[in-house]
C-alpha cells in the first residue's frame, strides 16, 4: 500500500494544510488559507456518537464475572496435602513395609518388560503434548496479540 | 515509572478498578477508531467491548515496545477492519487521477468566523466528511481530533508514513475542492 511522495507542488499545499491545523491548536504560526482553517476546525468537532458513561465499568464487571477464580491458596493447600501424603506413605513404608514391598515386587512385572519400546513411546508423546505449550508462549510473545 | 507499566502492572495483578481505569482512559480513542471505520452505534458498541477484551485476554504479550494508547490502538484497528472485511467493506476508494486535484489559490474576502457561524455550511461540511471512504476518514480523525502524530498512526495502523500522509493530503484538498465547487466558499 506505498504511495509515491508528493510533488514540490503537492508539498506546498501540504505546508499549508499543516499550517492551518496548527493555526487552529492555537499554535502561532503564518495565516493558513480560511478554507483550510474552516476544515480544521470541523475536523476538530467531537464525532456524533461517544461510548455509554458506564461503559468501563459494566466491561470490568463483565471481565471479573467472566475471570476464573484465584486458585492460589486451593493449589497451595494441595501440594502440602500431597507432600503430607507423601510423608506418611514413606513412614508407613519405613515403619513395616518390607513385608508389603516383598509382595507388591512379587506381583509386578520385571523392570526390563516394564522400560520396553511401547512405555518410551508414550513418555515421548506426553512429552510431545505437554513442550508446546510454553514454546508456543515464547514463540509468540511478540507485543502484538494475535487478532 | 512509566504510568503505562504501572497501570499495565496493576491489570495483571488483578487489583481492584484497573482494568475500569485502564479502559476509561482508553475508550475514547478506541471509539473514535472503529466508530469512523464501521460508523454503525450498535456495531462501534460491540467491536469496543470485544476489543477491551482482547485487551485484557493478551495483556500479558504487551512488551511496551509503544505506548499503551497504539498497542490498544492497533487491537481496535485490527478488529474493526475484520469486521468491515467480512462485510466486504472497502477501506478506501477507487484510485483518482491525481493530476485532477487541482492545488487551491489562496483568496481573500473569506471570513471564517461567519463561515464557521454557518450552520448549514457545517451541516454539510461534516457530510462531506462522514461520506469519505472509511480509511481517509480514520485518518483524518486521529490525526486531527486525537491529535496523533503520524509515526503513532503507523503504530495503530501499520500503514507506510507515506500512505499516511497521502491519504491525509488528498482528503483535505478534496474536502476544501468541495467547499469551493459544491458549497461555493471561496476560500
Amino acid at each position: 500500500m506505498n504511495t509515491p511522495p508528493l510533488s514540490p507542488d503537492q508539498e506546498r499545499e501540504w505546508e499549508l494544510q499543516e499550517r492551518a491545523l496548527r493555526q487552529e491548536r492555537g499554535e502561532a504560526v503564518a495565516a493558513a488559507p480560511p478554507g483550510y482553517r474552516l476544515l480544521a476546525r470541523a475536523l476538530r468537532e467531537p464525532l456524533d456518537s461517544a461510548p455509554p458513561a458506564d461503559f468501563a465499568a459494566l466491561l470490568a464487571r463483565r471481565i471479573e464475572r467472566a475471570a476464573l477464580p484465584d486458585m492460589r491458596w486451593e493449589r497451595r493447600a494441595t501440594t502440602a496435602l500431597v507432600a503430607m501424603l507423601l510423608l506418611l506413605a514413606a513412614l508407613g513404608l519405613a515403619w513395616q513395609g518390607q513385608d508389603w514391598l516383598r509382595q507388591l515386587l512379587d506381583l509386578m512385572p520385571s523392570l526390563p518388560r516394564l522400560f520396553n519400546g511401547w512405555v518410551l513411546l508414550l513418555l515421548v508423546g506426553l512429552g510431545m503434548a505437554y513442550w508446546p505449550a510454553p514454546l508456543r508462549e515464547r514463540l509468540h510473545g511478540a507485543d502484538w496479540p494475535q487478532t | 515509572m512509566n504510568p503505562d507499566r504501572v497501570l499495565v502492572d496493576a491489570v495483571l495483578a488483578r487489583r481492584a478498578g484497573a482494568f475500569e481505569r485502564l479502559v476509561a482512559e482508553h475508550q475514547g480513542l478506541c471509539w473514535h477508531i472503529i466508530q469512523r471505520l464501521v460508523r454503525h452505534p450498535e456495531d462501534t458498541r460491540e467491536l469496543c467491548q470485544e476489543t477491551f477484551l482482547r485487551v485484557h485476554q493478551y495483556l500479558h504479550q504487551y512488551r511496551y515496545e509503544s505506548a499503551l494508547k497504539s498497542w490498544i490502538g492497533r487491537v481496535a484497528y485490527a478488529v474493526a477492519l475484520r469486521h468491515l472485511e467480512k462485510r466486504q467493506v472497502p477501506l478506501v476508494e477507487a484510485e483518482r487521477d491525481t493530476d485532477e486535484d487541482p492545488l487551491l489559490q489562496e483568496s481573500d474576502g473569506f471570513d471564517l468566523e461567519s463561515a464557521w457561524a454557518d450552520a448549514q455550511l457545517r451541516e454539510r461540511l461534516r457530510a462531506a466528511i462522514e461520506a469519505l471512504a472509511p480509511l481517509p476518514r480514520l485518518l483524518l480523525t486521529l490525526y486531527h481530533l486525537d491529535e496523533l502524530s503520524i509515526p503513532e498512526i503507523v503504530q495503530v495502523s501499520g500503514l507506510p508514513a507515506g500512505t499516511i500522509k497521502s491519504h491525509l493530503f488528498r482528503s483535505r484538498l478534496r474536502l476544501r475542492e468541495l467547499l469551493q465547487t459544491r458549497f461555493g466558499v471561496t476560500a
